[in-house]
């Protein structure tokens, strides 16, 4: 084992990674115990980990050490995964005390996919409770910190995957994205996020939230890492209903371009952050030299965040009638089981959770749902048609990531408020359009910017084109 | 449109929620605030409700699959009675 | 008594080999909790996917009772809470339902049939003292909810209803539609006519565990709700259940006294697309229907309108006919035996015909020699019965059973001289040309040998005997 130093394992890419081992530069041991340290070093302040898997983690690295097939996409790449995403034997909480106790039986199918890729899996990472957040502050067991300041927020829901890639706890990692919680929390990161076209990945054995929006997403440190990881999740499911008849990454069209990208004048019109806007106007100028620049108007774009929350929460409220404490969970007794389900739902939701169910409930219920549900099944349609049309003439529609720095604990008491922070990445989850969010520097206050690159349905290779162009020219 | 407690006291009821005087208090002005912010959408009009997609649903083959981790869920069960689950404590009324 | 108004709504569960959403063994009877997945549990993370088969099932369903097969139509969720729904929602259909506006005939009589559609079955509590017990192996079984328009008028016409949609999913092969393993249920919604001809408060009435409560719950309802009507009295709109023992209904405490499911679209699914190629080989491949096999009865066997009806109750006794008649032509003799002895030994035993190792050939060897005087008809009943016991061939049984024929000529004249000479009062009245009697020795004769003479040769010796002593 060469000493090349904990420090220096934990800079390299996977591709380099990969190099090393080949050549027997370091093991999977070597690279698996710098990760640990690493950890151990920084969870203290981070606190991005529900769970490590330490003794299991050495012993797979061992594994691994004695195989041969050093081919494997994700040989000893040390990953971690969001909590809401079912890893076997493990526990899976969902950051909710309602999980508390339930051991997963079965490995999701993304798990399961890099597992086989020979990925090693550190643990399991904080989020906000069963998905919905946009800071992780809702989390029933812990706070999140921002590696690159610890009194402001990682993002959310996957704000521990993001803050664990981003403190170089680990290489890459998997979180959800619904209506942004892979992209915002990236974002605040500085790290690179990406929401797959809807149907790319299975969301099989991913705990449900919104059934039409959650995608399974991958959080890396450079863009062929995290694009790396999306090839080793992609492709169709046949437990999944919903995903696409895509066999795997390599299937999907490599389009030309078109020629041109496209800003929405709507999005333009919202006030952000000073900073950001000064970013995206710079990567616009570096998209100017190939690209031509197409100004699209986007009618409803008022009215994705209600369509948003009431689809969201409206299936919400339903994924999580599943959680009663009578087969698995935690469960409260009590003088009848109307009560005792009751006592165990009350005592054990949050109180973002309840809001959302609460909702939820509301936009489905008799006389509401006309009004509500089904007026948001519209707007979405129109969204979806409106975003296409966009993107139909364009290869790409450039955006901000969010409209505000990453802000302090505490800040956003007023859920309106938090929800703010998704109205860029909402409208492509609504539409079921891939999008990636990539790091473009520092505020002055050393607070990292994203912005996003939304695609059209599967050009997720386009995508990749394009942010590589754009990761060339800001390291240039 | 008016989201009183009335309202509220019937949605928890649906979702099997029983909150407490505070809590209820907080939460129904926050659920005031974010109806009243969302009712926009009732302005929408054109495009009928679709179904989700026009994708087809694909079919499974009628063949028994065998779970494999049978034992693991039926240690998941917090409580049993003669391999049968015992739901939380007592009966409800037949 | 003012008209009645009813109207079913029937569950029938599907004889698919896996669930409707999972890919867990259906087979009843399994040790509790030992056909579960994550699946059909619940378990966080988990997915549906739809079985093909039970969609087979349904659309040969809809096409059986005339209806229109949607080539789209989708899933829905029901949103409640009861221990029996692992998910807290139970996938359905609302809109959009599998297929629609279809008819049986009854008795002459068109019953519309509203919708046929798919959804999971729920899983069995048991009620111990004051615990809640639940076995999920039943959930996640296919079921096929069918409603009519309230176009039946009575008790009867209902029964008859149920008979011949179990008749229907029995020939179908798509399930037992037996009501005591809870493979159809049945509830029922009746109101009233009033005299202007418009409909009256509508009554549910659940828990019917058999045709026989169904018949009976509908009674009880008409005469209480014609009692409170002629009294002046409102009848309630409520929910009631069926107690078998006192044979009343009462009302339901509901457990659910919001009825507000929030339906909306199955997200985990997309739209079901059947195309027009699928429901025709569906429609090419429908076995007999018991409509069909009923005329076809009538018409290549001459059989009565009652044999044809009762040999269609259940399609294996149908096949048992069939293939009987296929190596023996006495149709009525193979009907009349079916519809007595047979069904008469199968109550007894409780079993079904496919369970007795009785065989058609087996069968129609007895019948045979009962044609042939080898054996009385009460013999054969004997050997019948034994034959749905051990499977035997009846020559087997006869000689096992000591119930070979006497045929000797000699032991039968003894017999029937020992029989002539024991009643002198009859010989006489026979003699004197009341020939009527004949039957009376004839019986002795029988009883004396335990049913074992050869009823030809004794009726020839008895009446050679008689009139013997007559001409001298």
């Amino acid at each position: 084992m060469k000493n090349k130093g904990s420090l220096g394992i934990l800079n390299f890419s996977i591709s380099e990674l990969k190099t090393l081992y080949k050549n027997g530069d370091l093991t999977t041991l070597d690279v698996i115990s710098a990760y640990l340290s690493a950890i151990k070093e920084n969870e203290p302040r981070i606190n991005a980990f529900i769970e490590v898997f330490e003794e299991e983690v050495l012993k797979e690295a061992e594994r691994l050490m004695k195989l041969k097939s050093l081919n494997l996409p994700l040989y000893g790449v040390p990953i971690a995964i969001k909590d809401n995403i079912n890893v076997a034997c493990h526990y899976t909480t969902a950051s909710s005390r309602i999980l508390e106790g339930y051991k997963s039986t079965y490995d999701a199918m993304v798990v399961k996919k890099i597992k086989e890729a020979g990925a090693i899996i550190l643990g399991k990472t904080n989020l906000d409770e069963f998905a919905m957040g946009s800071s992780t502050e809702n989390s029933a067991f812990k706070l999140t910190r921002n590696p690159y300041n610890e009194e402001c927020v990682p993002g959310g829901s996957s704000g521990g995957s993001a803050a664990a890639v981003s403190a170089k706890e680990a290489l890459i990692s998997l979180g959800s994205d619904t209506g942004g919680s892979v992209r915002q929390p990236a974002s605040f990161c500085g790290v690179y996020g990406i929401r797959p076209t809807y149907g790319l990945v299975s969301r099989y054995g991913l705990i449900a939230f919104a059934s039409s929006l959650d995608q399974i997403g991958p959080i890396g440190r450079n863009l062929d890492d995290t694009f790396l990881l999306l090839s080793v999740i992609s492709g169709k499911d046949t437990l999944d209903c919903t995903s696409l008849d895509i066999k795997n990454y390599d299937e999907l069209p490599d389009e030309d371009m078109v020629g041109n990208f496209a800003i929405i004048r709507e999005f333009e019109n919202i006030s952000i952050d000073k900073e950001i806007a000064h970013k995206y106007e710079e990567i616009k100028k570096i998209l100017l030299k190939s690209f031509k620049l197409k100004e699209e108007r986007f009618p409803h774009f008022n009215y994705a965040l209600p369509t948003y929350h009431i689809i969201a929460d409206s299936e919400a409220s339903s994924n999580l009638s599943r959680f009663d404490g009578i087969r698995y969970g935690k469960r409260e007794e009590a003088s009848s089981l109307e009560e005792a389900i009751k006592l165990s739902r009350t005592a054990y939701f949050g109180k973002e959770v309840k809001r959302r169910i609460l909702l939820g409930t509301f936009a489905l219920s008799q006389g509401y749902i006309d009004k509500y549900y089904k007026k948001a099944l519209q707007a979405r349609n129109i969204i979806r048609n409106e975003l296409s049309l966009i993107l139909s003439e364009s290869d790409f529609i450039l955006a901000p990531t969010t409209p505000s720095l990453p802000f302090k604990f505490g800040e956003r008491k007023d859920p309106l408020e938090m929800y703010y922070s998704d109205i860029f990445t909402i409208p492509s989850a609504l539409a079921d359009l891939p999008s990636v969010s990539i790091p473009v520097g520092l505020s002055k206050s050393g607070l990292p910017i994203g912005i996003q690159i939304i695609g059209g349905q599967l050009s997720e290779k386009k995508l990749y084109k394009v942010c590589k162009l754009v990761a060339e020219e800001l390291n240039a | 449109m008016n989201f009183d407690k009335n309202l509220l006291d019937y949605l928890c009821e649906l979702a099997k929620l029983s909150l407490k005087e505070d809590e209820k208090e907080e939460i129904l002005e926050n659920l005031k605030e974010l109806v009243e912010e969302f009712s926009i959408i009732s302005d929408v009009e054109g495009a009928k409700s679709n179904f989700q997609d026009i994708r087809k649903l694909s079919l499974r083959e009628d063949l028994v699959v065998q779970c494999k981790n049978i034992d693991y869920i039926r240690n998941n069960f917090p409580s049993t009675e003669e391999g049968l689950l015992k739901a939380p404590n007592v009966i409800d009324e037949e | 008594m003012l008209k009645a108004v009813i109207g079913l709504e029937l569950h029938i569960q599907l004889l698919t080999k896996s669930k409707m959403f999972c890919g867990c063994s259906t087979n009843y009877g399994d040790p509790p909790n030992s056909n579960i997945c994550e699946i059909c549990l619940g378990y966080p993370g988990t997915l549906p996917t739809v079985n093909k088969e039970a969609l087979d099932m349904g659309i040969m369903l809809g096409l059986a009772v005339n209806c229109k097969i949607n080539k789209l139509s989708n899933f829905y969720r029901k949103n409640y809470f009861y221990p029996d729904l692992p998910k807290g929602y139970q996938i359905t259909q609302f809109d959009y339902p599998l297929s629609e506006n279809g008819f049986l005939e009854v008795n002459d009589k068109k019953i519309r049939i509203r919708r046929i559609h798919l959804e999971e079955d729920a899983a069995k509590l048991f009620h111990k003292d004051r615990k809640v017990l639940i076995d999920f192996n039943r959930c996640g079984i296919p079921l096929v909810e069918l409603v009519t328009e309230p176009d039946i008028s009575s008790p009867e016409e209902a029964e008859e209803f149920l008979k011949k949609l179990k008749e229907i999913v029995d020939f179908l092969g798509i399930s037992t539609g037996k009501m005591e393993e809870g493979a159809l249920r049945c509830d029922v919604n009746i109101s009233l006519m009033n005299e202007n001809g418009g409909l009256g408060t509508k009554v549910e009435v659940k828990n019917l565990n058999s045709f026989k409560a169904v018949v009976k719950a509908l009674e009880y309802e008409i005469v209480r709700q014609n009692e409170l009507l002629s009294k002046n009295k409102a009848i309630l709109a409520e929910t009631m259940t069926f107690d078998e023992e006192k044979e009343i209904t009462i009302p339901m405490r509901s457990k659910e006294t919001l009825n507000d499911y929030r339906y909306f679209p199955e997200p985990d699914l997309l739209l079901l697309s059947i195309t027009d190629e699928e429901i025709e080989k569906i429609r090419l491949n429908l076995p007999e229907l018991p409509q069909s096999a009923h005329s076809r009865l009538i018409r290549d066997y001459e059989l009565s309108e009652k044999d044809a009806k009762t040999l269609i109750s259940s399609k294996d006794i149908l096949n048992f006919f069939d293939k009987s008649a296929k190596i023996y032509n006495n149709y009525k003799e193979i009907a009349n035996w079916i519809s007595s002895e047979i069904f008469k030994n199968l109550n007894k035993s409780k079993k079904s015909i496919k369970e007795t190792p009785l065989s058609p050939e087996n069968f129609v060897k007895m019948l045979i020699l009962i044609e042939k005087g080898e054996i009385s008809g009460k013999i054969g009943k004997t050997v019948l019965e034994e034959m749905m016991l051990t499977g035997e061939e009846p020559e087997e049984i006869m000689e096992k059973r000591g119930l070979i024929q006497i045929s000797d000529i000699n032991a039968l004249t003894s017999i029937v001289e020992e029989i002539i000479a024991n009643n002198p009062k009859e010989v006489s009245i026979y003699r004197s040309g009341k020939k009527n009697i004949f039957g009376f020795f004839m019986g002795e004769a029988m009883k004396k040998t335990n049913g074992k003479a050869n009823p030809n040769l004794l009726k020839e010796i008895m009446l050679k005997k008689l009139d013997e002593n007559v001409n001298g």
